[in-house]
C-alpha cells in the first residue's frame, strides 16, 4: 500500500520539484532527488503571464458550464434507462453513447471543427462547453443509471398513489437520494472537462485556450521549457484537487450508494 | 440463514427494485431522452455523420474538393500492413494495461476496505494521477524516463541495477507506455470497486461466514459476482479509453520507435494529420467504432442484473 | 421478459438497423445544414483595415515579434492580434482554416515542408507583387537559393521568416583538450566523435534520430554522400551505393552519441548539446538563442560554431520558417504592410535583437558589426549559397514519416542497411509515383 501511495505520487512530486528548478538543474545528471538550488522563476513567469490567468478562468468556466449540462441531460436521460425497460429510442441512445466514446478524437474534432467554423461558432467557450458535455455525456449517464437504479422503486410507488406528479417525485424524492452520486458523478465529469486537450485545441484560438492548451504551449520550436511547464501543471491540479479532496469521502460513499444494486 | 436462502432473499429484493412493466406507456418515457438527443445532435451526430459520410470519398488536407470513391479507403486499409501492425499495437497494449489496471485496482480497493490506519491519507494519494492535465503527464513521464538523464534510471543505478533505454527499445517502450496509463488510470479502476466493495449487503457476507467459507471462496462465490455490476461497467470503460488512447503515446513515444507503440488511435492520427489524409482517417475511425460497439453487450450485462 | 427471448441475431439486427435509422436521420439533418451553410454569410473573423489577425508557432522568433509588435501599433494604429498553436496543431488548424475559407488568419508563420501543401491548394496569396516594388523589403538583398526557399511552381507565396542551415555546433574547450581541429570532411566529424567518445569527456556527437524528424539529417548526409531522394527522371534512389554509405555512416554516428539520441528530437540534441557534455552537433542555426541563453544552456562561453563537413557534394540543407500572407484572408494590404515593416531590411536587425533566429539577407551576414558579435551570422552567407531546402512536396509528411521508420529500424538493427533500404525504396515508389 505504502509502495502504491509512493508510486502514484512520486510523478506529482516531481512535477513540483522541476517546477522549483531552473532548465540547467532539470537535466543535470546525475538527477538529484531531492534539494538542490531552487528558483520561483517558473513561478513568476507562468504568474505573470496574462495568457495563465486569462486560460485558468475559461478553464473554470467552460468545465462549470460543461459538467452542469451534462449532469442535467444526463440526470434525465440516466432516469429514463434506470426506470423504463424498453421504450421508442433507448436502444439507439445507449448505442450512441457507446459510440460517442468509442471514436477516437480526431475523427470528431475536424468534421466537428468544420460545422463550427461554417456556422460561425468558432473559438467561443460556450461552444466547447456544449461540446464537452456532449463528449462526456456517456460517462455522465453510465454512473448515473447506477445510483438511480439504486433507489428502491417502492418509494416512487408510494408517492404516485399518494398522488405526487412526476416531477415531484424527482424533486423530493429522486434528487435528494440520489445527491451523493451525483457529487460523484460531478466529480468525474468536471475532471474529464477540466483535463480536455483535443476540443480547445482544435475547436479554439486564444479566447478559448483552456489550461490544457496553455500548458502544452510550453513545448515550442527549438524547446520545451519544463520548469515553467511544471509551475503551470502544479498550479492547473489545485483548483480540481482541493475540489476532489474536499469531496472524497462524498465520492466514495456516494458510488456505494449507487453502484451496486442489491 | 443459509447462503442459499440469502442469496434467494437478495433476489427477491432486487426484483421489488424492478420496475414492473406496465407502469408507463413507453413513448412518455421517451421524452426523457430528449435533452441528451439534442445535444448528441447538436454536438456528435452530424459530425460522426460527416465522418461517414467523407470515409466514402477521397478526402484530404490537400483539396477542397473530394471525389466518391466508394469502399476504396475500407479495403485500402484492410490489406495495408500499417493497419494490422496498429491492430496488433493496441491488442499488446490494451491487454497488458487492462491485466494491470484491473487486478491492482481491485487489489487496492480490497486493502483500503478494511479500513486499516492512514487509509484516508492512502485513499487521497491515490487519487492523485487522475487530476494532472495529460499533457503534464506525458511530459513530465518523458522526462524522467529518460535514460541519460531521467529520474527512473537515476535511482536504478543508485540501486546497482542497470539503465534502462525505456523510450529507445521497442520493447521496452510498450512496456512505458502501459506503464504511464497504468499510473494514471488505475485509481479510476480502485475508486468504482471500493465504491462497490463498500455496498454489499452484509446478508450474503454474514451467510458465507456462518457456512464457514473460506476467504477465497467467498470472494469466489459471494463478493465477485455481487461485484459484477460495476465491475463489467469498469470494464467496458477500461477497454474503450484504452483502445482509444492517445495523449499518452503521442506525447511520450509519439507512437515511436518506429511504429512499436503507434496503436489505432495514434495511426488515425497519423494518417490524419502527418500524412494529410482525413478521408483514411475518418475509414479508420468508422472501423474502430465497429470493433468497440460490442462493448455495448457489457453494458446490457451490467444492467440486467 | 419476452424481449431477452428474441434470439441473438434479431436483436443484433434490430441494434444495428435503429442506429442506421439515427445515422441517416442525422445525414438529412446534416444535408440540411450543409446546404444551409452554403448560402449563409457568416463574415470571418479575419482583419479590416485597422486589424490582423496573425498566426504563430511558439519559437524564439515569435516571442520577438510579439515584442515588436506594440511599436508598428503605435507608428499605425493597426491592431494586431496574435493567436498561437503548437507546431502540429498549428499547420493543421492552418489547413483547415485554408478549406474553411473564412479569412481568419491575415498572416501565418509556417514551416518550410508545409510550403508545398499550402500552396498547391493555392491558399497562400502571391507575394512577387508585393515584394517587386518594394524598396523597404528590398528583395534583391536575399540570394538566388533564399528567394528559391519561398517559391511553388516558380510562384513566390511567401517570405523568409529565418535562415536556418545546418551547422556544426562543437565545444571548443573539448577539441582544446584533446588537440582536435573542426573537421572538413564527414571522415574528420567522425574521428573527431570517436576520440571524444573514448576520451570520457563526453559523447562524441549528437543528431537528431527520432522517426518523426530524422528524415532532415539522414537527406543532408544522403546529399554529402552523393545520393538524393530521386534521379533527374523522377525516379526513387534510395536504395543506391550512396544511399547505403550515408546511413551506415549515420549507424556509426549513433555509435558515439549519448544514450538516449536513439529517440531525440532536434530539440533534444540542443537540450542534450547545452546541459550534458556533447562534444559535436549537427543542428540547424535557430536553436542559436537557445543554446546562447542563460537559463538553460550551461556551453555558452564554451560552444563554437562553423560550417558542416563537405562531402561529395557541397550541399548543406536549408531550414527555417516561412511567412505568408493566406489567400482568404480580407486584409492583405494590411497584411503586408505589416510584413513589410517587420522584415524589411531596415528593420531586420532589430527584430534579430529581440531575440528572432537570423534572416540571412546579405547586408546582415556581410554587416561586421552584427558577425563580430556573433559569428555564425557569417556562416549564413556560404550556407545559404550551398543551401538546398527539403523536397517541395505535398506529401513530404508521409514521405519523411516513412523514410523516418525505415531509418530508425535500421539504426536499432532491426534490419540491415540493404533489406531497409530496400524496402524503403518499394514504399517511396508507391508513395511518390
Amino acid at each position: 500500500m505504502v509502495l502504491a501511495a509512493v508510486t502514484a505520487l512520486f510523478p506529482i512530486y516531481w512535477t513540483m520539484l522541476t517546477s522549483f528548478r531552473t532548465h540547467i538543474e532539470i537535466f543535470a545528471q546525475p538527477p538529484k532527488l531531492f534539494g538542490g538550488p531552487f528558483t520561483l522563476d517558473n513561478y513568476r513567469q507562468v504568474l505573470a503571464d496574462g495568457q495563465f490567468r486569462a486560460s485558468l478562468s475559461v478553464t473554470v468556466f467552460v468545465t462549470v458550464l460543461a459538467t452542469a449540462i451534462a449532469l442535467f441531460t444526463g440526470a434525465f436521460a440516466a432516469y429514463g434507462i434506470a426506470r423504463r425497460q424498453a421504450f421508442l429510442g433507448r436502444r439507439p441512445f445507449e448505442a450512441w453513447l457507446i459510440l460517442v466514446r468509442a471514436m477516437p478524437g480526431i475523427v470528431l474534432a475536424v468534421p466537428l471543427y468544420q460545422v463550427i467554423v461554417a456556422r460561425g461558432l468558432y473559438d467561443q467557450p460556450i461552444v466547447l462547453a456544449v461540446a464537452y458535455a456532449a463528449i462526456n455525456l456517456p460517462f455522465a449517464v453510465w454512473l448515473m443509471v447506477g445510483f438511480i437504479s439504486g433507489i428502491a422503486f417502492e418509494l416512487e410507488e408510494s408517492a404516485r398513489v399518494d398522488g405526487a406528479s412526476q416531477f415531484t417525485i424527482m424533486r423530493k424524492i429522486i434528487l435528494p437520494l440520489v445527491a451523493p452520486g451525483m457529487a460523484a458523478t460531478t466529480i468525474f465529469v468536471a475532471l474529464l472537462c477540466w483535463n480536455e486537450f483535443l476540443m480547445p485545441l482544435v475547436l479554439a484560438d486564444q479566447a478559448g485556450k483552456t489550461l490544457p492548451v496553455y500548458v502544452a504551449g510550453f513545448v515550442t520550436s527549438r524547446t520545451i521549457d519544463y520548469g515553467a511547464m511544471a509551475a503551470a501543471a502544479s498550479l492547473a491540479i489545485i483548483p480540481i484537487a482541493l475540489l476532489t479532496l474536499a469531496v472524497q469521502r462524498q465520492l466514495v460513499r456516494g458510488l456505494s450508494l449507487g453502484a451496486v444494486k442489491d | 440463514m443459509t447462503l442459499q436462502q440469502e442469496q434467494s432473499a437478495t433476489a427477491a429484493t432486487a426484483d421489488s427494485r424492478r420496475p414492473t412493466r406496465l407502469r408507463r406507456p413507453p413513448t412518455f418515457s421517451a421524452a426523457y431522452l430528449a435533452p441528451g438527443w439534442l445535444l448528441l445532435l447538436a454536438i456528435v451526430l452530424i459530425p460522426l455523420a460527416l465522418g461517414l459520410w467523407i470515409s466514402f470519398r477521397n478526402g484530404s488536407l490537400l483539396s477542397p474538393t473530394s471525389q466518391f470513391v466508394g469502399f476504396t479507403n475500407y479495403t485500402r486499409l484492410l490489406t495495408s500492413p500499417l493497419f494490422w501492425d496498429s491492430v496488433r499495437v493496441t491488442v499488446l497494449i490494451s491487454a497488458l494495461s487492462l491485466a494491470i489496471q484491473l487486478p491492482l485496482g481491485f487489489v487496492l480497493a480490497v486493502v483500503i476496505n478494511r479500513e486499516l490506519t492512514g487509509t484516508r491519507l492512502f485513499r487521497s494519494s491515490l487519487l492523485m494521477p487522475l487530476l494532472l492535465t495529460p499533457v503534464a503527464v506525458g511530459l513530465m513521464w518523458r522526462l524522467m524516463l529518460n535514460v541519460d538523464n531521467g529520474v527512473v534510471d537515476g535511482v536504478l543505478q543508485q540501486l546497482g541495477l542497470p539503465a534502462v533505454d525505456w523510450l529507445g527499445n521497442r520493447t521496452s517502450a510498450v512496456i512505458s507506455v502501459v506503464l504511464v496509463d497504468s499510473w494514471q488510470n488505475t485509481p479510476f479502476v480502485m475508486l468504482l470497486m471500493l465504491a462497490g466493495l463498500q455496498s454489499l449487503p452484509a446478508g450474503p457476507l454474514e451467510a458465507a461466514r456462518v457456512d464457514g467459507a473460506s476467504t477465497l471462496q467467498t470472494y469466489r462465490h459471494v463478493i465477485l459476482p455481487l461485484l459484477a455490476p460495476v465491475g463489467l461497467v469498469v470494464i467496458m470503460i477500461r477497454i474503450i479509453e484504452s483502445v482509444k488512447l492517445f495523449d499518452i503515446i503521442y506525447i511520450l513515444t509519439n507512437g515511436g520507435p518506429g511504429t512499436a507503440t503507434q496503436n489505432m488511435s495514434v495511426f488515425d492520427y497519423r494518417l490524419g494529420f502527418t500524412f494529410l489524409q482525413t478521408s483514411q482517417a475518418a475509414a479508420l475511425g468508422v472501423i474502430i467504432v465497429i470493433l468497440l460497439l460490442p462493448m455495448y453487450r457489457l453494458w446490457k450485462r451490467a444492467n440486467s442484473q | 421478459m419476452e424481449r431477452n427471448a428474441l434470439p441473438i441475431r434479431r436483436r443484433r439486427l434490430r441494434r444495428a438497423s435503429s442506429v442506421v435509422t439515427t445515422l441517416a436521420a442525422a445525414s438529412l439533418v446534416l444535408a440540411a445544414c450543409s446546404s444551409a451553410a452554403s448560402t449563409s454569410s457568416t463574415p470571418g473573423s479575419g482583419g479590416t483595415a485597422k486589424e490582423i489577425t496573425i498566426f504563430l508557432i511558439p519559437s524564439p522568433t515569435e516571442d520577438a515579434i510579439k515584442a515588436r509588435i506594440p511599436e508598428f501599433e503605435k507608428q499605425t494604429g493597426i491592431n494586431v492580434k496574435v493567436v498561437d498553436a503548437p507546431y502540429d496543431a498549428a499547420h493543421q488548424k492552418m489547413l483547415l482554416s485554408f478549406q474553411a475559407k473564412k479569412g481568419a488568419y491575415d498572416v501565418v508563420q509556417f514551416d518550410n515542408p508545409f510550403l508545398a501543401p499550402f500552396a498547391s491548394q493555392n491558399a497562400l496569396t502571391d507575394l512577387g507583387p508585393y515584394t517587386a516594388k518594394s524598396t523597404p523589403y528590398d528583395i534583391s538583398d536575399f540570394v538566388q537559393p533564399l528567394q528559391e526557399y519561398n517559391k511553388y511552381n516558380n510562384v513566390a507565396v511567401a517570405l523568409n521568416l529565418s535562415t536556418e542551415p545546418f551547422i556544426l555546433w562543437y565545444r571548443k574547450d573539448i577539441y582544446a583538450k584533446l588537440n582536435l581541429t573542426v573537421p572538413t570532411t564527414w571522415d574528420q566529424y567522425l574521428s573527431n566523435a570517436t576520440k571524444i567518445q573514448n576520451s570520457g569527456l563526453g559523447s562524441g556527437q549528437v543528431i537528431a534520430n527520432n522517426s518523426s524528424v530524422n528524415s532532415w539529417w539522414w537527406l543532408q548526409l544522403l546529399w554529402s554522400f552523393g545520393g538524393d531522394l530521386t534521379d533527374s527522371s523522377g525516379k526513387v534512389t534510395v536504395n543506391t551505393p550512396q544511399a547505403v554509405q550515408a546511413t551506415d555512416y549515420m549507424k556509426s554516428l549513433l555509435a558515439v552519441s549519448p544514450k538516449s539520441a536513439i529517440t531525440a528530437t532536434g530539440d533534444d540534441a540542443t537540450t542534450l548539446f547545452t546541459t550534458q557534455n556533447v562534444g559535436q552537433m549537427i543542428n540547424y542555426s535557430g536553436y542559436y538563442p537557445v543554446i546562447t541563453d542563460p537559463k538553460s544552456s550551461k556551453v555558452i562561453q564554451t560552444f563554437g560554431t562553423a560550417v558542416i563537413p563537405v562531402g561529395k557534394q557541397n550541399i548543406t540543407e536549408l531550414t527555417g520558417w516561412n511567412i505568408g500572407i493566406p489567400a482568404d484572408s480580407k486584409a492583405k494590404d494590411t497584411a503586408w504592410q505589416f510584413l513589410e515593416w517587420l522584415l524589411g531590411k531596415d528593420n531586420t536587425p532589430k527584430l534579430m535583437d529581440a531575440g528572432a533566429a537570423a534572416i540571412g539577407r546579405t547586408s546582415i551576414v556581410t554587416n561586421t558589426a552584427i558577425t563580430s558579435k556573433e559569428p555564425y551570422i557569417a556562416l549564413l552567407g556560404p550556407a545559404a549559397q550551398s543551401g538546398r531546402r527539403l523536397p517541395a512536396i505535398t506529401n513530404w509528411g508521409q514521405v519523411s514519416n516513412q523514410i523516418g521508420v525505415a531509418v530508425q529500424d535500421i539504426l536499432t538493427g532491426g534490419t540491415s542497411t540493404k533489406d531497409g533500404l530496400n524496402a524503403l525504396q518499394d514504399q517511396l515508389t508507391t508513395t511518390l509515383g
